[in-house]
């Protein structure tokens, strides 16, 4: 693929070149059967790729823990009440927090918070951001020209804030919450999804498939889409590792999942300050099981990226 | 060049125009008794009618509307709804603070990151480069928060290396500031170094492989000539795009690590006027953000041109 | 009686010699005899006096604070009221500059309007009060040197203190307290409930006289820091104009500079009344929360910090070498309403369910770690004399409880708990979440920062349309009560149709009592009123005082002197380093 993907696909995806199109040397077009062909190779490769295996094993433990909750936790991670404060031990291997609950119970079923919201909310985001980014790359002129400063302007909002001021006003429901990431992704992804559309709207098969007669739609959805679909896939990785980040940032500041509920962020917000008495339970596995998600996450965005950089 | 400039800033006037407007959606659709919301539940109606009044909110939403875009565009935004203080008063000083957190955490981050991206790219698949790479995804893996609150138990509380509050007082000197901003900064630096680093890694190992830096090998250039000449130019685009992004982020959007330290940066002075609906505040706050991003992708741009005599430059379409 | 005694006695009005009869009769111990004398306006060393002719043991005037009585997690106990740091004798060293963590000022520095502590902090540290705070709930002399009422407490005389000098420079007179008054008396003003304006008179430069609206035998309280709006300003004063835009007071410190973002710096008085203090200057350093100054204080960034929470505050209270946290025993509370007029609450059976529902004592060790004492459903604490010990304590039966929500219909009830975010408050609505599930309710959470809960507990006062409350609050949650000397506060303005009123709770019987008890002029008096009180919020209950809070206040082993009263207040002109 071509020096820009390495651009528009990297891990800090709020990044592209802003009003500077590299100049991209044209790659020989592919028919559909050797796309498929390839696409199924890609995914064979990135299968393999040891990052790929980690990031899922991860994945798949705090996914575990988020279905089944309370029913694999060994405390009741709300009700369940003992000493507060006690240092890890093989009683309560994560120690307790300081009304007495199971840290280890408690961080478990965190992991459902975090999960019903962030990849529904990553995934929210770049369809839209598809959708927005394939008008903007495809049709482009007016109408990327006004696209393109709203989403300029959108890049410019300091994101955290604004999502702060929503939920504070609208109020800190799980909807509330995945509804304002969805939102706050949309721009990136659609300035992704335009870059790499421009990249392909001047190649062959889309000029042949215009000569052809084929509605606008069609050509976006059935043609360029499965084209662009690498930087896509990656970029709904990415994201999804940055919803855990955003979710757990409210819920450090505030503007979370109501207590009792064992939001990871939270707990590391209610607890920080008692790292200095020693007390650092309370908020070294909470916050350890923010940064192993976002890891595992990472880990697998890696692997796709690197696969469908090299071929 | 000029013409280009010209453009790129009759653009970013066109953008701030739309964060204005997006600001003045958000907040009008937001529901909220403005008034009501200064003088507190016990004030009488008729007062909180008649402030509502002297702010303007009884007036129709496009006069409002009006009013708002004539604060921003002369830059004067009025009083702060809580402090009674002129908008400017507490926002500049705050961009002030702000700044000299970003650029301290620069100075912090930007050489050893590329240098360790440099590293891990020439050694690439080797044991450096992949300590290099996994620590990088560790570091900006961990919530900033997170990082600052241990370092602050860590240098602040246990060792009182640094300070807990990290306002430093007026009238210190550079050398006494850096005491106070040092910790704070290398939290920042922290979570950007994993971003950096990997950024640069990706953007020597793609112009390695590239045409250039191929014929210019077969021509006979040894390896660090290769390499000064013309892989870093064309390989740091990437990183400088994503340091020129950053920095608008720095200034807004470090609220963690603000709040950890205490500081009074212009992040933690947007969280408290979300809070209080200071929306004087937030406004001013927020464009001031956004001209900061607008020239630092600017400039960004402006400097990968410089470096990479094959990007052209063009307003974008 | 003694003739000593009797001398002493009939050279005062009734409102005294009814408090010497209490010490006299036994009805007052020591304690109580000197906070209800101060009231009153029994000088100190006359205080001395009577004491000596009772033939008390201890014929000192005042004692500071006992100290040094230290439980486990090191923290020393005193009661009701302001406290001071255990003073060092003598080893105070000259000069210094003493950083205080505080609140962020959440309005502007204006001494009549503000409304938060944060704002209090700066305002109160340059302005002063007619009376100060004292040993425990006691009054002290500050601008007003002596003060007495006339027979039958509706006439207060305060004598001003002669000397003191504004900061600005001019004398203070009585011209400035009449114009104070006179603005504090206007509708709507924090007085305007005992004076009216015209009602303050001055006879002299020194004497001024209040003729209050009603009797009232304990009227100091009302213009001394538990009624913080109540500094003295300059006779040409304009309301309106903020502390930094007019740095003026007769206070041990005066402003240097102000900034609402960071800090508010003040330098010594040198013509302090009070003396020249011994620190050179005094800084307030904002923060938004607990634990920044927690963090602040261990790592030597503050010497001083107010309102720490047990649970957070750890880090202080585990390491009484390097701090000294001082508890201070009083009235400040903790209050679950329910809205009695309309919505869930209306059947008292489902109040008392939920009243039943707590295990106090469970939520006192967790919360507060020990440090309060268990509450009873009335918001009169056991640190008050006239506190009626004979009122039965509610305890938890969940059996009655279930059994009182069925016969209610109300059977599984679920329902939204709105709760501040406010030191261990969180924590309490958690623990009380819990123990209400055991009584088969489900109660939902809503934790917000203080910046927009208010509007949760009473959005709107409308004192128009009768009766008088709160519009568009929340019919159940918890919020926060600050210590106070005596209950007034809290009877008028929570329970009696005031513009705390969330439980919207109209009771005439209680209101009846409380007007009983605000006539009454003498501690006797006061018992048989207090205790209708009691009884009739008990039964009603339509709040749940779950516990009378410890207030915490914590200062750096080296730091002796500061006199905090949990108000926002930091009385620094003793205060200083130890050598």
């Amino acid at each position: 693929m071509s020096e820009s993907d390495q651009i528009e696909g990297n891990p800090e995806s709020m990044v592209s070149t802003p009003a500077v199109d590299v100049i991209i040397p044209a790659t020989p077009p592919a028919g559909p059967s050797e796309r498929r062909a390839a696409r199924k190779e890609n995914w064979r490769l990135i299968r393999r790729r040891p990052s790929f295996i980690v990031g899922n094993i991860i994945a798949i433990v705090w996914v575990t823990c988020a279905i089944l909750g309370t029913r694999i936790t060994p405390h009741d991670p709300l009700d369940f009440r003992a000493k507060p404060h006690l240092s890890p031990s093989s009683d309560f291997w994560f120690g307790t927090d300081k009304t007495g609950r199971d840290v280890l119970s408690r961080v478990m079923a965190g992991a459902r918070d975090v999960l019903k919201i962030a990849p529904p909310a990553a995934l929210l985001g770049v369809l839209f951001g598809v959708i927005l980014g394939m008008l903007m790359g495809y049709i482009g002129k007016r109408v990327d020209i006004i696209l393109s400063r709203i989403v300029e302007a959108f890049l410019a909002l300091p994101v955290v804030l604004i999502a702060l001021l929503a939920i504070t006003t609208l109020g800190n429901s799980s909807w509330v919450v995945l509804g304002v990431v969805a939102v706050l992704f949309t721009p990136v992804v659609a300035r992704t999804v335009r870059s790499a559309v421009l990249a392909e709207r001047d190649l062959d098969y889309v000029t042949s498939a215009r000569l052809r007669g084929e509605s606008k739609m069609f050509i976006m959805f059935k043609e360029v889409l499965p084209n662009v679909s690498g930087p896509i896939v990656v970029e709904l990785t990415v994201r999804i590792g940055y919803a855990v980040f955003a979710i757990s940032t409210l819920s450090f500041l505030g503007a979370g999942p109501p207590p009792p509920s064992p939001d990871w962020g939270a707990q590391v917000s209610e607890g920080f300050n008692s790292i200095s008495a020693g007390i650092w339970w309370t908020t070294f596995f909470p916050a350890a099981a923010i940064a192993s998600l976002v890891i595992a996450v990472n880990l697998i965005a890696d692997a796709v990226q690197s696969v469908l950089e090299a071929s | 060049m000029s013409r280009y400039l010209l453009r790129r800033l009759g653009s970013a006037v066109i953008t701030l125009w739309l964060l204005a407007t997006i600001v003045f959606v958000v907040v009008s659709v937001l529901p909220s008794n403005v008034g009501r919301q200064i003088l507190g539940p016990f004030a009488p109606q008729e007062q909180v009618d008649a402030l509502n009044h002297r702010l303007g909110f009884d007036r129709p939403i496009i006069i409002q509307y009006l009013q708002s875009m004539r604060r921003v565009f002369t830059l004067n935004f009025g009083e702060s709804y809580t402090s009674g203080a002129p908008v400017n008063d507490v926002i500049f000083p705050a961009l002030w603070r702000s700044g000299k957190l970003a650029l301290l955490a620069f100075i912090m981050t930007i050489p050893v990151s590329i240098l360790a991206g440099i590293i891990a790219a020439r050694r690439q698949d080797k044991l450096s480069d992949r300590a290099i790479v996994n620590l990088g995804l560790a570091t900006s893996s961990i919530p900033e928060f997170v990082s600052a609150a241990v370092l602050l138990s860590i240098f602040c509380v246990h060792w009182k290396l640094g300070k807990a509050f990290a306002n430093p007082p007026d009238g210190a000197t550079i050398v006494q500031q850096l005491q106070y901003l040092w910790v704070p900064a290398l939290a920042m630096a922290i979570t950007y170094f994993g971003y950096l680093a990997r950024m640069t890694r990706a953007g020597v190992i793609s112009a390695q492989h590239s045409d250039y830096a191929r014929t210019a090998t077969m021509k006979g250039m040894s390896s660090s000539q290769v390499m000064r000449r013309h892989i870093m130019r064309n390989a740091l685009a990437p990183t400088i795009t994503v340091i020129s992004v950053q920095i608008g982020y720095l200034f807004g959007g470090i609220i963690g690590v603000e709040r950890v330290f205490n500081y009074s940066g212009l992040g933690s002075t947007m969280l408290i006027a979300v809070g209080k609906r200071d929306i004087p505040v937030l406004q001013g706050a927020v464009l001031l953000v956004g001209i900061i991003y607008m020239f630092s992708t600017l400039a960004a741009d402006l400097l990968i041109a410089a470096l990479n005599p094959r990007v052209r430059l063009e307003v974008s379409k | 009686m003694t003739e000593k005694l009797d001398q002493l006695r009939n050279s005062v009005g009734p409102l005294q010699q009814d408090v010497i009869d209490g010490l006299a009769s036994g009805s007052l111990n020591r304690r109580s005899f000197l906070v209800r004398g101060s009231v009153v306006g029994l000088s100190a060393a006359f205080m001395g006096s009577v004491l000596a002719a009772c033939g008390s043991d201890d014929t000192s005037a005042p004692a500071t604070t006992a100290g040094g009585s230290g439980d486990t997690s090191g923290a020393t106990e005193t009661t009701a009221g302001a406290t001071e740091t255990t003073a060092a004798a003598g080893g105070i060293k000259e000069g210094g500059n003493l950083r205080i963590a505080a609140q962020r000022p959440g309005s502007e520095l204006d001494p009549i309007s503000m409304d938060n502590l944060g704002s209090y902090t700066p305002v109160v540290t340059a302005f002063e009060y007619l009376c100060g705070p004292g040993e425990g709930a006691a009054l002290a002399p500050m601008l007003a040197t002596e003060w007495t009422p006339n027979d039958d407490g509706s006439e207060w005389t305060f004598k001003l203190r002669e000397g003191v000098t504004w900061h600005s420079g001019g004398a203070f007179t009585s011209a400035d307290v009449v114009a104070t008054m006179d603005r504090l008396s206007v509708e709507g003003g924090k007085l305007a409930a005992y004076l009216a304006p015209g009602s303050t008179t001055a006879a002299d430069d020194f004497t001024v006289t209040m003729k209050l609206n009603t009797p009232d035998g304990q009227f100091p309280y009302n213009v001394c820091h538990w009624n913080p709006q109540t500094v003295i300003t300059p006779a040409d004063y304009v309301a309106g104009t903020t502390l930094d835009k007019r740095p003026d007071g007769t206070g041990a410190f005066k402003l240097d500079s102000y900034d609402a973002a960071t800090t508010a710096k003040f330098s010594r008085n040198d013509a302090y009344w009070g003396g020249k203090p011994k620190l050179e200057s005094l800084e307030f350093i904002f923060s938004d929360d607990i634990a920044t100054q927690v963090t602040g204080l261990q790592s030597g960034a503050a010497d001083v910090i107010v309102q720490l929470s047990v649970i957070g505050g750890e880090a202080i209270l585990n390491n009484p070498e390097q701090f000294t946290v001082t508890a201070i025993r009083g009235a400040a509370h903790r209050q679950l309403w329910m809205n009695v007029r309309e919505g869930t609450f209306t059947d008292v059976n489902v109040r008392t369910a939920i009243a039943l529902a707590f295990d106090r004592q469970a939520l006192v060790d967790t919360a507060l770690g020990g440090k309060g004492d268990v509450g009873n459903d009335h918001p009169i604490a056991p640190v008050y004399e006239f506190f009626d010990a004979g009122l039965a304590q509610r305890e938890r039966d969940v059996e009655q409880a279930k059994s009182l929500l069925d016969a209610a219909g109300k059977a599984g009830l679920a329902i939204t708990m709105h709760v501040p975010k406010l030191q261990e408050i969180p924590q309490l609505a958690e623990l009380m979440q819990s123990q209400l599930k055991d009584i088969g309710m489900d109660v939902t959470l809503n934790v917000e920062s203080t910046d927009t809960f208010y509007d949760r507990w009473c959005k709107v006062y409308d004192s128009k349309t009768e009766p008088a409350g709160c519009d568009g609050g929340e019919e159940f949650g918890i919020v926060d009560y600050g210590n106070r000397g005596v209950p007034d506060v809290y009877l008028v303005k929570a329970y009696a149709t005031g513009e705390w009123n969330s439980a919207h709770y109209l009771s005439a019987d209680f209101n009846t009592a409380v007007k009983d008890y605000q006539a009454a002029l003498t501690l006797d008096d006061r018992k048989e009123p207090v205790s209708r009180i009691q009884k009739i919020a008990n039964t009603d209950v339509p709040y749940v005082i779950p516990y009378f809070y410890n207030g915490l206040f914590a200062t750096a082993a080296n730091v002796t002197g500061v006199v905090a009263t949990g108000l926002g207040h930091y009385y620094c002109d003793k205060a200083g380093f130890t050598a």
